[in-house]
């Protein structure tokens, strides 16, 4: 009897806890979850993605990446979700496009140009 | 001479490109949501009724997001009572947008010192989100017709906040 009443009160006490926490993310999907919030600027934080993080705003994003995910959105759809809010700040990793080219072409720009340099100089030196 | 002036090419944008940085703050970040529709929210006031953006449509908007804990913010609240006042009467609603705090520090916040907007309670900060809020305070000013006209970060002014309103009108 003591049992049966202790079993009632389990359950009715368990069953609504579990209705109102989230399903935990699947491995692969906890992942998936990682690699977008390492995209993801904090915006709070100095330079570190939400994934690294303990920030509250960043436990909260990394929160909205988390149902996203269980709703079925892509990866693109998530990153630009954030991007829409918060602009491309956001983005850890700036899209090679318009001015941002420059952050992409100038590294090697630069190379190819001191490599031109040394090929004169070496050449001059050696005449 | 040649020389120099191929040192003044080369160094001359670099500190030019550097001496703009400088009079830059990189605090200040255009906000990704003016011009667009507004985000749908439903979220509990403090009596537990539901508000929508929905339901407040056809209604100017001043979205604050706020805390208790938040020093600018209790500087802003005295501008805030004085724009409720002052716009009782007109197409304004004033929303109070609570982030990252408890309702027992609001109710009592607010029994000190006055309440001059609807409080929205935003537990998982998901308006803050859907609205690109990095901290506070942040004050959204939303048109009848549901669109985000500008968006102000840090303390309010008065003029400041006339002037936005008269823009809405």
């Amino acid at each position: 009897m003591k049992n049966f009443f202790f079993y009632i009160l389990f359950f009715t006490m368990a069953v609504p806890a579990l209705a109102a926490k989230p399903t935990p993310l699947d491995p692969a999907m906890q992942i998936k979850a990682r690699a977008i919030a390492d995209q993801l600027r904090c915006p709070v934080c100095r330079g570190i993605p939400i994934a690294e993080s303990p920030a509250e705003l960043a436990q909260n994003m990394m929160q909205e990446i988390r149902n996203q995910l269980r709703q079925g959105k892509s990866e693109e759809e998530i990153l630009n979700y954030f991007e829409d809010r918060y602009g491309e700040w956001i983005l850890l990793k700036p899209k090679p496009k318009g001015m941002n080219l420059t952050l992409w072409l100038l590294p090697a720009a630069l190379l190819a140009a001191g490599v031109v340099f040394l090929f004169f100089a070496v050449r001059r030196w050696s005449a | 001479m040649k020389r120099v002036i191929l040192f003044f090419l080369i160094a001359g944008p670099i500190v030019a490109l550097l001496a703009f940085g400088l009079t830059r703050n990189p605090r200040e970040l255009p906000s990704a949501m003016i011009g667009k529709k507004a985000p749908d929210f439903a979220l509990k006031n403090l009596e537990g009724k539901e508000v929508t953006l929905e339901s407040l449509k056809g209604q100017n908007l001043l979205i604050n997001f706020w805390a208790t804990w938040c020093g600018p913010c209790y500087q802003e609240h005295a501008v805030l009572k004085a724009i409720q006042k002052q716009h009782a009467q007109e197409n304004l609603r004033l929303l109070g947008v609570v982030y990252q705090d408890s309702v027992e520090n609001v109710k009592e916040y607010l029994r000190q010192e006055g309440k001059p907007f609807e409080v929205l309670l935003d537990p998982d900060n998901k308006m803050g989100i859907d609205y690109g809020v990095g901290g506070v305070p942040e004050t959204f000013f939303v048109d009848a017709e549901g669109f985000i006209r500008e968006k102000h970060s840090g303390v309010l002014t008065m003029e400041y906040v006339e002037f936005m309103l008269n823009t809405l009108k």
